[in-house]
């Protein structure tokens, strides 16, 4: 519950942010009927991600244990590297990217293209909705899943729904670049999680052989399947007797991915092409 | 940061509502012994519906693996080498199976027979 919680929070927010940059751009210059069609490329988004879902959920059920095990290491650890340079990739557009989708926007309208617009909307949030997808499936893979993990992700969303309108509206009391910074590093912490979990998978489907001595064994105090352990599992990647290779890999990933995120200078996107601007200027 | 308190309490109820709770009461134990030839016994009879602990000593020098199949809901679970994992089990009474394996090695499988009255 509590990963599919802040999973979605995080992800929910951002794909919030983009549509309220859409619709109040749209607002702002006075052209709320093509509301309408921001809301369709969101739906269009969701309906995607969903089919997305259903499809790996359909194609790890058809396969047999073994294989099943192998797809789901394999994704846990997809999922970990688009989700790392995502979180990157989202603090280097941060002071950019309202521009960036404002500009987009105009060219759209610039060109009369109602079509543009509804693929500007389904990109960028699909983009961020594939993103989340692919996370869920792989977190659901873990110990914990079922309804509390499907009840996580309605709250996580529903959370995000509410901090998105209150932005819209002008009425936000969430500090932007401290959320954004506290729930990137939870999420690259759920993700070392990841790392330790998929290898573990791709262990148990054959694929990696061994995972080398296990220099403890914490079965005793925490039980893999106990409702604790499972949720440990899920969220932190707790494993009762972890191999040397899930502990190298899982603090490796932490210690240099949360250390880059925190400390490391980004470099700031480059500036818009001098047509862009011009379209911006003619349509605002 | 205190306009994240909101988020932070909530973040906090999620948690207990996840981590509350435990692995269950005590259980009848039954025990399953693995070696890296394969899996004893190779079938158990056990009353429907009604929960055991599966004891899980797996003596071999690999670790291995022990889920249901064909249906049969079984938590996974992996039981490294030299050591004793359990697991709770209620049979459906319905052909139940469990198979005990060696990840990308050998294969047994536990065939549940229901216990009869």
């Amino acid at each position: 519950m509590l990963f599919s919680f802040l999973v979605t929070v995080r992800e929910g927010v951002e794909i919030a942010l983009i549509v309220v940059i859409l619709l109040g751009y749209l607002r702002s210059i006075g052209q709320r009927r093509y509301f309408s069609t921001i809301w369709l490329g969101v739906g269009v988004a969701a309906a995607a991600c969903v089919a997305v879902g259903a499809g790996l959920e359909l194609a790890a059920r058809e396969l047999s244990s073994s294989a099943m095990e192998a797809f789901e290491g394999g994704t846990m650890l997809l999922a970990v590297a688009l989700l790392t340079m995502m979180a990157f990739w989202m603090k280097r557009q941060s002071s950019g990217i309202s521009r960036e989708l404002r500009e987009q926007v105009a060219r759209a309208l610039g060109r009369g293209s109602v079509a543009a617009l509804v693929l500007l909307a389904a990109s960028s949030v699909g983009r961020e909705g594939l993103e989340t997808t692919l996370f869920l499936f792989a977190g659901s893979k873990n110990g914990e899943g079922g309804l509390p993990f499907l009840l996580g992700g309605v709250l996580g969303f529903a959370v995000a729904a509410a901090i998105g309108w209150s932005i819209y509206r002008g009425s936000s009391w969430l500090p932007m670049k401290p959320f954004f910074t506290i729930s990137g590093v939870v999420v690259i912490v759920l993700a070392a999680g990841l790392v330790s979990n998929g290898i573990a998978h791709l262990h148990e489907a054959g694929v990696l052989a061994s995972v080398g001595p296990r220099p403890w064994d914490t079965d005793g105090a925490i039980s893999l399947t106990s409702t604790l352990g499972q949720f440990l599992n899920t969220v932190l990647g707790y494993d009762s007797s972890p191999g040397l290779v899930q502990i190298a890999c899982y603090w490796l990933y932490l210690i240099a991915t949360a250390g880059a995120f925190l400390f490391l200078p980004v470099a700031k996107p480059a500036a818009p092409p001098p047509a862009a601007r011009s379209d911006a200027a003619r349509v605002a | 940061m205190r306009r994240l308190a909101p988020l932070i309490i909530a973040l906090c109820a999620a948690t207990l509502l996840t981590a509350c709770g435990g692995s269950g009461g005590s259980h009848p134990q039954v025990e399953i012994v693995q070696t890296d030839n394969g899996c004893t016994p190779v079938e158990l009879t056990l009353a429907p519906n009604k929960t055991v602990t599966l004891v899980v000593h797996n003596q071999g020098q690999k670790d291995h693996e022990v889920e249901g199949i064909n249906g049969t809901k079984l938590q996974e679970l992996l039981v490294p080498a030299g050591k004793t994992r359990q697991v709770n089990f209620t049979p459906s009474g319905k052909g139940d199976q469990i198979k005990c394996y060696i990840p990308g090695g050998s294969t047994t499988v536990i065939q549940i027979k229901p216990q009869q009255g």
